[in-house]
């Protein structure tokens, strides 16, 4: 019976200390807003303010370090072309005020701010762009982003408060994308990339961190063969000889029938004949189609499935003078169109830019 | 023997004297500069992208580039790639010609009046009678090379 009260003491002093170490433990940032322009000029240095809400949930929480991440287009090299700071008006330790500049991680794994922790809330020996990659992923681009990480410099004490501030960051838009859709993440080095129990820590009451990742930016002006990275992704089903071209060239334009979703067949695999349908983009937005299936737009088998056609574009679509070709779609059909190759795993047709390098 | 030394002296020195051809007599006129011409009108017969054949692959179909005396030129198609027809950029049939160099050419330029097109000669030319005549530039990306073949019609 003692050991049964005595147990039974124990229990209940566990129930009374269990809330009191969550608590402890547990904080809370909300991304409340990003103010990113809708579209930005390729070269200009653009303005993002990410609104944050904090709230130390009632605990102590000195020496606490900021974490800060944003997904960006790897040509952008944000490492050299991005700086970022935080403000608030919270100031209650002035010798650690919730302010200041962040410093961006170089994912040296020797220094203690770079050591990226994961869901678990251990160390993973990852750096933070690693995990942020990896956990939380690149939003709607098919590929070409990475993760960047900036932490502030000096400590922050936002013991038992609760308050608003941003996070500000000054980037350079590269010229290699016309659409991307960038990310941010908000947290602290002491927690990471923790997830809390019952569900993953946006969604949590208590949020270690928060992401947002906004509408896809445009971005303007951009160089020749730039990409949109909210839009398909490459493909090798069709290919455009040369490697460097502009549409002024001559374009041989190879579809290979056995390079379909995932590595399997097209579906015009083993087809007697195959047509380019093309549309050829203006820069003032209007559009050529040639998709009539006939003798111009009939295509040569040069290998296995291996389909060509050499087309000036030029002359194939009647681009006029003064004109400006930016891109070219493709899908390939078979003689009377009732089967369509378009991209792979896509209802869209493959979309070629300039690429001059 | 001494006998013998001095005809042998004596035969090698009338070899010396005389074994010398009459001085090379070059006509003055033969040296004569000919301007290069290519008057005439030149039909494509051959295209190349970066060394690849494209002749069997692209219809080349009325494709002709006249040369005038008076210093004009035309197309005889605008469905003819050609570096005088970039959209973006110069874009004519006819127009203006010259070579860089009258009589040892290396490039022929092509204008419009306000646009020049500079193309290289891929092949040396004669004064006259020249049979075919190479042109190598670029139609898009500097980094493609495209070299078409003419001959006279």
């Amino acid at each position: 019976m003692k050991n049964r009260f005595s147990f039974l003491k124990k229990l209940a002093a566990l129930a009374l200390f269990v809330p009191v170490v969550f608590l402890f433990v547990t904080a809370c940032f909300d991304i409340i807003g990003v103010d990113q322009p809708s579209s930005v000029k390729a070269g200009d240095t653009m303005t993002v303010t990410v609104n944050v809400a904090f709230d130390s949930e009632n605990n102590d929480a000195k020496n606490k370090t900021l974490l800060f991440g944003m997904l960006v287009p790897k040509s952008w090299d944000a490492a050299n072309n991005a700086s970022v700071r935080f403000d608030s008006d919270h100031n209650a330790n002035p010798n650690q005020p919730a302010s200041g500049v962040m410093v961006y991680d170089t994912g040296d794994l020797s220094f203690w701010k770079s050591k990226s922790k994961g869901a678990d809330g251990q160390y993973t020996g990852n750096t933070w762009s690693q995990d942020m990659e990896t956990i939380l992923g690149t939003g709607e681009n098919y590929g070409e982003m990475e993760w960047v990480a900036f932490y502030s410099n000096k400590f922050v004490d936002v013991s038992k408060a609760a308050f608003e501030g941003t996070i500000t960051v000054q980037i350079t838009v590269g010229d290699q994308h016309s659409g991307t859709q960038l990310g941010y993440f908000v947290g602290s080095v002491d927690e990471g990339l923790k997830y809390e129990e019952g569900g993953s820590t946006p969604n949590a009451a208590s949020k270690h961190y928060d992401i947002e990742f906004p509408n896809c930016l445009i971005i303007t002006e951009v160089a020749d063969g730039a990409t949109d990275l909210c839009g398909s992704p490459p493909t090798f089903t069709a290919t455009i000889a040369p490697d460097n071209y502009l549409f002024d060239d001559i374009l041989s334009i190879r579809f290979d029938a056995k390079e379909g979703l995932d590595g399997a067949n097209t579906e015009l695999y083993n087809s007697g004949e195959v047509f380019a349908c093309a549309t050829a983009i203006l820069s003032d937005g209007s559009r050529i189609e040639k998709c009539d299936r006939n003798l111009a737009s009939k295509m040569s088998l040069i290998g296995d499935n291996i389909w060509e056609l050499t087309l000036w574009p030029t002359d194939y679509f009647g681009i006029s003078n003064g004109a400006r070709m930016i891109e070219l779609h493709l899908n390939f059909q078979n003689a009377d169109g009732s089967v369509v190759v378009k991209n792979p795993g896509f209802d869209e047709d493959m979309i070629f830019g300039q690429v001059c390098n | 023997m001494k006998s013998a030394i001095f005809k042998a002296n004596l035969f090698f020195l009338v070899l010396i004297l005389f074994g010398c051809e009459d001085e090379l007599l070059v006509r003055q006129d033969a040296l004569t500069p000919y301007a290069v011409s290519i008057e005439g009108t030149w039909e494509l017969y051959s295209i190349s992208r970066n060394g690849m054949d494209l002749t069997g692959v692209m219809d080349l179909t009325d494709s002709n580039i006249e040369f005038n005396g008076d210093g004009t030129f035309s197309l005889s198609s605008a469905s003819m790639p050609f570096p005088t027809l970039r959209p973006s950029e110069a874009y004519f049939t006819s127009g203006g010609w010259s070579f860089n160099n009258d009589y040892q050419p290396t490039e022929l330029q092509f204008s419009d009046g306000s646009a020049r097109v500079p193309v290289k000669l891929d092949q040396p030319l004669y004064g006259n009678n020249n049979t075919t005549l190479a042109l190598e530039f670029s139609l898009g990306c500097s980094t493609n090379t495209y070299v078409y073949q003419f001959k006279k019609k």
